[in-house]
């Protein structure tokens, strides 16, 4: 009986079986063993059959390599035997392995067992013509029937070893790829988040980690967008553990496997394995995990327990052919998240946008809408959409006056995270960047939305950023600013683009709806401040026009009631015509204002007036003021009548009633506005080509300013409304159109309190 | 008891008919002629002491007449302008409490629709009344008042 063998095992040794009798078994029980546990039934199976207490299979250490060495497969030792040096081969193993022949042992004192020591090794050649060889282990010599039994199974041992390997593997992808399919079932339930995806990944290196007898199963992946080149551990098939570092392109056997984008395992000195915290040498595998031309992470398994003592060929293999299965996993995954994500962003976008419409127009219900509310909440929506924003800011235009509009940076959020590497104004405050960002001005010129990655372009706008976009904040054609966003990722997260535009588009409207709303208020302003002034004049008209015909018909009645002439009836028909003559001359004033609203400008009826003509023209137009003014405010009105008849026999071309109305509002302002017994002077002034009529009073003295306005409607000086308060504003304004009618001027001429009126006509 | 009437109206040709008028209307009258805003707010503490049956006023007047030594005016003057100075007035005496009693009457040339938007603010004894040659209406409204204040009015 052999030590380690079972009683039913050296029951069948004690009958010598042979080699027909145990190929069916062998078949048997390895279709019905676990798919890892193949090769090493099989090598029990043969160490039974030739009758020795254990076998060792082994194959060519690395392919390629002069001289060969062999290296463990699998091996079986019965019970209580032990390898002292598990990955070494013994002389009897190595002369066969290398002369490709049976070796028995002749010197049988010492092997790598305990117990029973090496008696006799088999060269074993594998499908793939790769060399091998098998090492029987026993107490005696090998019997010619177990030698006969042994030499028999070794011609079906390397396709059964294909059959297991193929069979394991397979299993193992198919695991694997129940696991992902089960777990890509589930995102329609389970949050989308990196813990969800650890999980279902670390069930994964869960299932390779035994398949293949690591220690230790990782998976690398990177996070898309990441401004670093690292590759994170995600999910690990030893849990509690320390977190692996991250893998960094290029950098140990992992780097390597990520930077060539191939499945590499660590067999010889070749490798650096140093970089490897967890690696000891031939103890490391990995393999890319590559969707597309990109590379997503990478699959590493280290450590191993029980034979071979390395990974093999075949294991690389089969974690090759996972690794495409996690590819599709993680990339599937990634996109699911980045339409999550974008989805979020989009729900976020539209809360965003509610709130920030009905801050809009609440603000726009304001008469002094708070701007900055609205570009916090702005900025607010765009960095509550767009996780990865570092800033955001709002650059209005300013017209300043001059032609080409300039950005001035209105708003800006504080900077987040150590990336931004650049203190920002915080809210609401002045800028206090001396040049606007060259892309913003660029925006602004083009009116298009624009967008860098290129680290040299984001150093020379002056923040530490991954990307950067300004977008136009406009309505048509008008500008009205540049929205301004930057983030720390190498790349513009999927939807910021759009959220962007759409965030520029909003603050446009609100902006365009302020200004026209402020044009609008303005305009309302104004047309209350005409349809005030305008019933004013009408009230003015009314009394001006009312109160002399009143008055004029009460004297005329008191004349009739009297029943005689007498100096007091001459009196008041002087008088009564005094305010006829007045309440025609506003008749007139409201026809020409009338005329001059619709911008039809007064026409003259032309005609030649003698000094003598002006000086009765005059005379009246006085007589008519005197009459009228309060006699206790003693104001005289005095026509130089010589002055006027210096225009001798010339004649000046003029409309009679249009120089009535002229000189009579000229001596009414004179009337309301002189002082206290003071005399206006009425003369006349002759030139070449024109002759002035001259009407010079003393009362409320006029700017430069007002000399300037005088002759704009509505136009009252600010001593006169300060003084009197009287007054439409509307005689000069008249007498101007007037004038100019008839080719002549009206000109102000003020020296202290003293003001003198011009009336100049075009000689005939 | 006389009626005591204060009529304010800044231009003299109307002034001098109203006072003749209404001194026929009631021989027995004492009538104060104020012919600006500035006069107006002037005598009020006058008219506290001997306060008058019933104010006459013009609504659009003159705050002052130029002078070298004008004062400025207050700022509601200045602002209100004298379109409706009238009512300035009116709102100085309702806010009075010595004053406060007495009717006034606006007397001018303007429609009683024009007045309505700013009369209807003043919470005071008032009456408008056009002007017109026929100065019957006036003197009936100052009796009408006046007896309604409490004083007895003799022709």
């Amino acid at each position: 009986v052999h030590r380690g063998a079972t009683t039913t095992e050296s029951s069948e040794f004690g009958r010598s079986a042979g080699s027909a009798s145990w190929l069916p078994r062998m078949v048997h029980e390895i279709i019905g063993c676990e798919p890892g546990r193949g090769v090493e039934t099989l090598i029990r199976l043969v160490a039974l059959a030739s009758q020795s207490s254990g076998a060792i299979l082994w194959e060519a250490a690395k392919a390629g390599t002069t001289p060969r060495v062999p290296s463990i497969v699998a091996l079986w030792l019965a019970d209580g035997m032990t390898l002292a040096d598990p990955g070494r081969a013994d002389p009897v193993t190595i002369e066969a392995f290398t002369a490709r022949t049976l070796v028995m042992a002749t010197d049988r004192t010492g092997g790598p067992c305990r117990g029973p020591v090496v008696i006799a090794a088999l060269p074993v050649d594998y499908l793939d013509g790769s060399p091998g060889a098998l090492t029987l282990f026993g107490d005696g010599e090998l019997t010619g029937d177990a030698f006969d039994v042994t030499v028999d199974l070794l011609d079906v041992l390397p396709s059964l070893c294909d059959v297991i390997h193929e069979r394991r593997y397979l299993a193992l992808v198919r695991h694997c790829n129940d696991i992902l399919q089960e777990s890509e079932a589930e995102p329609a339930r389970q949050p989308l988040d990196s813990q969800n995806l650890s999980h279902h990944l670390g069930r994964l290196c869960t299932v390779i980690a035994r398949a293949l007898r690591c220690r230790r199963v990782t998976i690398f992946l990177r996070e898309p967008g990441s401004p670093d080149q690292a590759f994170p551990p995600v999910a690990d098939s030893v849990e509690g553990t320390r977190a692996e570092p991250a893998a960094r392109p290029g950098l140990g056997l992992i780097g390597r496997t990520i930077e060539y984008a191939r499945p590499l395992v660590a067999s010889g000195d070749d490798l650096d394995i140093a970089a490897d915290t967890t690696a000891s040498r031939n103890t490391l595998m990995a393999a890319p995990i590559v969707a597309g031309d990109q590379v997503l992470g990478a699959i590493a398994c280290s450590g191993i327990h029980g034979a071979p003592f390395h990974f093999t060929q075949a294991d690389l293999s089969a974690l090759a052919l996972i690794a495409p299965h996690v590819a599709q996993y993680c990339g599937n995954w990634l996109h699911r998240r980045t339409i999550s994500a974008e989805n979020t962003s989009w729900l976020r976008l539209a809360a965003g946008i509610t709130a920030f419409n009905k801050l809009a127009s609440e603000q726009l219900a304001r008469t002094q809408p708070d701007d900055q509310r609205i570009f916090r909440a702005a900025v607010q929506t765009v960095q509550d959409v767009i996780p990865d924003c570092l800033g955001c800011e709002v650059h209005r235009v300013d017209a300043g006056g001059s032609r080409a509009p300039r950005l001035n940076l209105t708003y800006s959020s504080e900077a987040t995270g150590s990336v931004a590497g650049q203190a920002l104004p915080p809210d609401g405050e002045k800028p206090s960047r001396p040049a606007p960002r060259p892309l913003a001005l660029s925006v602004l010129q083009s009116s298009r939305q624009k967008t860098t990655t290129d680290p040299d372009a984001i150093t020379r706008e002056g923040v530490h950023a991954g990307w950067l976009t300004c977008s136009p904040i406009h309505v048509g054609g008008q500008p009205y600013g540049v929205l301004g966003v930057f983030g720390c990722r190498a790349t513009v997260p999927a939807n910021a683009l759009q959220v962007c535009e759409i965030i520029g588009d909003q603050l446009g409207l609100y902006l365009h709806l302020r200004q026209a709303l402020s044009r609008l208020q303005e305009t309302r302003v104004k047309l209350q401040a005409t349809s005030r002034s305008q019933a004013e004049a009408l009230e003015d008209l009314e009394h001006q026009l009312g109160g002399p015909l009143l008055i004029a018909t009460q004297r005329v009645e008191f004349v009739i009631q009297h029943g005689r002439v007498d100096g007091r009836t001459e009196s008041q028909l002087r008088a009564a015509r005094g305010l006829c003559r007045k309440a025609m001359r506003v008749a007139l004033s409201a026809g020409v204002f009338a005329a001059l609203s619709k911008g039809v400008p007064p026409t003259p009826k032309l005609e030649s007036l003698s000094g003598d003509d002006l000086v009765r023209l005059l005379i009246a137009g006085a007589d008519d003021t005197q009459l009228l003014s309060n006699p206790r405010r003693r104001i005289r009105f005095e026509v130089e009548r010589d002055e006027i008849r210096r225009l001798g026999r010339r004649l000046i071309k003029a409309d009679r009633s249009f120089v009535e109305q002229c000189v009579g509002n000229v001596l009414d302002n004179a009337a309301k506005y002189s002082y206290e017994d003071t005399a206006v002077e009425i003369r006349g002034a002759a030139t070449d080509d024109s002759f002035a009529v001259t009407v010079t009073s003393t009362g409320l003295p006029m700017s430069p300013v007002d000399v300037d306005q005088c002759l704009r409607r509505n136009w009252r000086g600010s001593a006169a409304r300060a003084a009197t308060g009287e007054g439409s504003g509307l005689g000069l304004w008249i007498a101007d159109h007037l004038m100019r009618s008839m080719k002549g001027t009206i000109r102000v001429r003020p020296v202290q309190d003293s003001t003198t009126v011009l009336l100049t006509f075009p000689l005939a | 008891v006389k009626p005591f009437i204060v009529v304010l109206e800044d231009d003299h040709l109307q002034e001098d008919l109203l006072k003749d008028q209404l001194q026929r209307a009631f021989p027995a009258a004492r009538i104060d002629t104020l012919v600006t805003e500035q006069e107006f707010r002037e005598r009020l503490a006058d008219y506290r002491r001997d306060q008058p049956d019933v104010f006459v006023m013009d609504v659009m007047l003159r705050w002052a007449f130029p002078s070298p030594h004008a004062t400025a005016p207050p700022a509601e003057v200045d602002s209100g302008g004298y379109q409706r100075a009238g009512f300035r007035c009116a709102e100085l005496i309702f806010q009075d409490r010595d004053l406060r009693h007495i009717p006034v009457i606006y007397y001018t040339i303007l429609e009683g629709g024009d007045l309505e938007p700013d009369a209807r603010r003043l919470s005071g004894n008032t009456t408008h009344v056009r002007k017109s040659k026929d100065h019957e209406y006036l003197a009936r409204k100052i009796r009408e008042l006046a007896r309604s204040s409490g004083s007895p009015v003799s022709h």
